[in-house]
C-alpha cells in the first residue's frame, strides 16, 4: 500500500538519519547516535498532533479564521472548527514536490496559490540537511504575486531524548522572558512577562512531568547555542536551536501522543512539541513577526535539532 | 469581450491558478490551469465556450471553471459519519457552515500526460480532517473540433473502503451573446429544495422556476438548483441556445445523474458584472456524504472513471 504520507525520503549520514515525508513537508523521525531526537510517525498514517509538520505560511491560529488586508476582510477556511479558527497554515494536507535529493539533504518546494482569505502567491521551500550530530531545517518563501504579502513559518516537531520517558526529561528555554497571554480559544490577548520561579518559567530546567503548557514564548534565545534543551537523567540532551528570525517557540505538553516504541508499539504518552515559529499566534491579525514579502522577494531562515553530550 | 487567454500575450510559468496548458484541435483552443484543475478557456472557431479567465485572476470568481472533488456542492455542516464516527471537515464555506466543492480547489495537479489536444491532470488526496482516505485522483481533458469531453477518475489507495463523488463547474457562453438572452433547456423531472444554507430539504416535480424542459432564458432565472430526473436525448443533459440558432451542448454519462445550475447577475468580468450561468455535471447530489445517495464507494485498489463534455453547434455550419 502507497503511504499515506506520500513517498518517504530517508536521508543518512555515517552516525545520523532522518525520514522526511513530502506530506506538509513532515519530519517523521531523526535519530543521531542511536538516539532518536524526535517522535515517529509510523508510514501508515499521517503525522499525528502535526507531529513534524511545516507550518506555513502562518503557524498558530488566526482568531474566528478572519483578518483584514488593506481594509478588505478576508475569511479563511476554519480548519479548528472546535475553535472556529484557522491553525497551521495552508500546507499541511498539501504533498509537497521534491526538488533536489541527496543521500543527507533533500529541498521540498510547494507553491501556494490565492485562495480563500489568502489573495497570495508565494513559492515555499524546505531543505533538511542532515549532519552526524543532527538536522537543519531551511524556510525559504519567494513572492511570485504581484502585491507585497504576508509570510510566517513555524514547525511542530515533537522532541525526545531517545527511549528516556518524556516525564523523565527536563525543559529549558532560554530567553523567553514573555509570555503570550492566551484565551480559552487558545488565541493572545496580550503579553506578559514570565513570572520567575512560576508555572510557566523555563528558564531553569523544568522536569516536564509536572509541566502541562500550550504557550507561545516570544523573544527567545536565537542563535546556534540554543533555544530549547532537552535533557535526560544522563546528560544526554537534545538541543532545539534557531535563527534570528524564529524569536518565538510555542512549547506543548499533550499526553495523548501515541509514542511509537523501537518495537513498533504505540502508546499514548506524554509529548512535548517544540515549535520554532517566525511570528507570533495570530500574527495575520497582530502583526507580530509577520514579514511582508514584495513581489520578487524572498526570505529565507533556519532552525535545527542537534544532540548532545557530556565528555566523559 | 475580448479574448482573455494567453496565447497571444505569453504566459509566466506559474500563475494563481498554476501552469496554464493550452490544448489545440483544429478551430477549438482549451487552456486549462493545473491548480483545482481549472478550466480557463475553451473556444471553438473564436467563440467563447466558457468564461474566460483574465491571466491575471485567481482564484477563479465564483469557483468558475474548476473540478469538484473528492465531493461536488456542499455537505452540511462539513460534518458526515463514517462507521459510527462523526467525521469533521474544514469549513471551506464559513458563511454558511459547510465543506464547499470537495479537497482540490486550490490543489496544484500533476500534469501526467500531454499531446497537443489533451492533458491529463493528477492529485492525490491526502487523509485530512473528516476524510480518512487516501486517494488518487486524475481529470483528463480531451479537445476536439466542436468541444470537449472530460473524464474525472479516482482509485482507493487506502486499506479501507472510500466513498468518491465527482462534479465540476463550469460557466458557459455562447461568444458574444450576453448570457441573459440564452435560452436554457434542462431536460429534468426533478428539483432539490434547499433552506437557507443551501443544504437539502426534499426533492420535487419541477414547476414554474425550475421547469426548464422547455426551455428559459437565462434573464429570467433566479437559480442554485439540483436537478435529477435527467432524460437526457444522446446523452445532452443541459442545451444553451443563442438567439441566432446556435446551440452549445452539455452532455454527460448515464451514471452522472444530476447537473446543478447557478444563475448570477453579478459575475465579474473585464468589462464589469453581467449575468452567467453554471452548469455543472455532477455524479452525486448536494451532501451526498450524509444521504449516501449515489456515492461511489471504491473498494482497496478500485477505480471508478466517468465523464462529461461541451459539444458547439454553430448557426451557420462552415461550408
Amino acid at each position: 500500500m502507497p503511504s499515506p504520507l506520500g513517498d518517504i525520503v530517508h536521508l543518512h549520514t555515517a552516525h545520523a538519519s532522518a525520514d522526511i515525508a513530502p506530506l506538509a513537508a513532515a519530519l517523521i523521525g531523526l535519530e543521531v547516535d542511536g538516539v532518536e531526537l524526535a517522535e515517529r510517525t509510523p508510514a501508515t498514517r499521517i503525522p499525528s498532533h502535526g507531529h513534524g509538520i511545516v507550518l506555513a505560511p502562518w503557524p498558530n491560529r488566526v482568531r474566528d479564521a478572519r483578518w483584514t488586508h488593506e481594509g478588505v476582510v478576508q475569511q479563511l477556511d476554519v480548519t479548528d472548527p472546535s475553535r472556529n479558527t484557522a491553525i497551521h497554515g495552508l500546507l499541511r494536507n498539501t504533498a509537497y514536490r521534491i526538488l533536489e535529493r541527496s543521500e543527507n539533504a533533500v529541498t521540498l518546494g510547494a507553491t501556494i496559490h490565492p485562495q480563500h482569505g489568502w489573495p497570495f502567491l508565494v513559492d515555499t521551500r524546505v531543505r533538511y540537511t542532515l549532519a552526524d550530530d543532527g538536522l537543519t531545517a531551511t524556510h525559504t518563501a519567494h513572492n511570485l504575486g504581484a502585491v507585497a504579502a504576508p509570510w510566517a513559518v513555524g514547525s511542530h516537531p515533537y522532541l525526545r531524548v531517545g527511549d528516556t520517558p518524556v516525564e523523565e526529561l527536563t525543559l529549558e528555554v532560554r530567553g523567553g522572558e514573555r509570555y503570550l497571554v492566551l484565551d480559552e480559544k487558545l488565541l493572545p490577548t496580550g503579553e506578559a512577562d514570565v513570572e520567575p520561579g512560576g508555572p510557566n518559567d523555563l528558564s531553569v530546567p523544568r522536569g516536564l512531568g509536572a509541566l502541562d503548557l500550550n504557550l507561545a514564548y516570544a523573544g527567545v534565545a536565537t542563535g546556534p547555542s540554543g533555544t530549547a534543551i532537552l535533557t535526560a537523567p544522563d546528560g544526554t540532551r537534545t538541543v532545539l536551536w534557531q535563527d534570528e528570525a524564529f524569536a518565538w517557540l510555542q512549547v506543548f505538553t499533550p499526553r495523548d501522543f501515541p509514542h511509537v516504541a523501537s518495537d513498533g508499539s504505540e502508546t499514548p504518552s506524554l509529548a512535548v512539541a517544540l515549535e520554532p515559529m517566525s511570528a507570533a499566534p495570530d500574527a495575520l491579525n497582530s502583526g507580530q513577526g509577520l514579514a511582508w514579502l514584495q513581489p520578487g522577494n524572498a526570505w529565507e531562515a533556519s532552525w535545527g535539532i542537534r544532540l548532545e553530550r557530556n565528555k566523559d | 469581450m475580448g479574448h482573455s487567454a494567453g496565447e497571444e500575450q505569453g504566459l509566466s510559468t506559474i500563475t494563481g491558478v498554476g501552469e496554464r496548458v493550452e490544448l489545440r484541435a483544429g478551430s477549438a483552443y482549451a487552456q486549462i490551469g493545473t491548480v483545482g484543475a481549472v478550466l480557463c478557456a475553451l473556444r471553438v472557431d473564436g467563440v467563447d465556450l466558457t468564461e474566460p479567465l483574465a491571466p491575471d485572476v485567481a482564484p477563479p470568481p465564483f469557483c468558475s471553471g474548476i473540478a469538484l472533488a473528492p465531493w461536488p456542492n456542499r455537505v452540511r455542516k462539513g460534518r458526515w459519519v463514517l462507521d459510527g464516527q462523526v467525521q469533521q471537515l474544514d469549513i471551506t464555506e464559513p458563511s454558511r457552515g459547510g465543506a464547499l466543492h470537495g479537497l482540490l480547489e486550490f490543489a496544484e495537479y500533476e500534469v501526467r500526460e500531454r499531446t497537443d489536444a489533451s492533458l491529463t491532470l493528477g492529485a492525490t488526496i491526502h487523509p485530512q480532517h473528516g476524510w480518512p482516505f487516501l486517494l488518487d485522483t486524475w481529470v483528463r481533458f480531451e479537445l476536439a473540433d466542436d468541444g470537449l469531453t472530460v473524464t474525472h477518475g479516482a482509485r482507493n489507495l487506502s486499506p479501507r473502503r472510500a466513498p468518491f463523488a465527482a462534479g465540476t463547474h463550469p460557466y458557459l457562453r455562447i461568444g458574444a451573446v450576453d448570457v441573459a438572452d440564452l435560452v436554457l433547456t434542462v431536460p429534468a423531472d426533478e428539483y432539490l429544495e434547499v433552506d437557507e444554507a443551501l443544504d437539502p430539504v426534499a426533492w420535487h416535480p419541477v414547476s414554474e422556476g425550475t421547469d426548464l424542459r422547455a426551455g428559459v432564458r437565462v434573464g429570467e432565472l433566479a437559480l442554485d438548483t439540483a436537478f435529477r430526473g435527467l432524460r437526457p436525448a444522446d446523452g445532452v443533459t443541459a442545451t444553451l441556445t443563442a438567439p441566432d440558432g446556435a446551440r452549445l451542448e452539455v452532455w454527460q454519462d448515464a451514471d452522472w445523474r444530476y447537473l446543478q445550475v447557478f444563475t448570477t447577475p453579478i459575475f465579474p468580468r473585464a468589462g464589469g458584472v453581467g449575468t452567467a450561468v453554471a452548469i455543472e455535471p455532477m455524479t452525486a447530489p448536494p451532501d451526498a456524504l450524509n444521504s449516501g445517495d449515489d456515492l461511489v464507494w471504491l473498494e482497496p485498489e478500485q477505480s471508478y472513471e466517468g465523464r462529461w463534455g461541451l459539444r458547439f453547434h454553430p448557426a451557420h455550419p462552415a461550408g
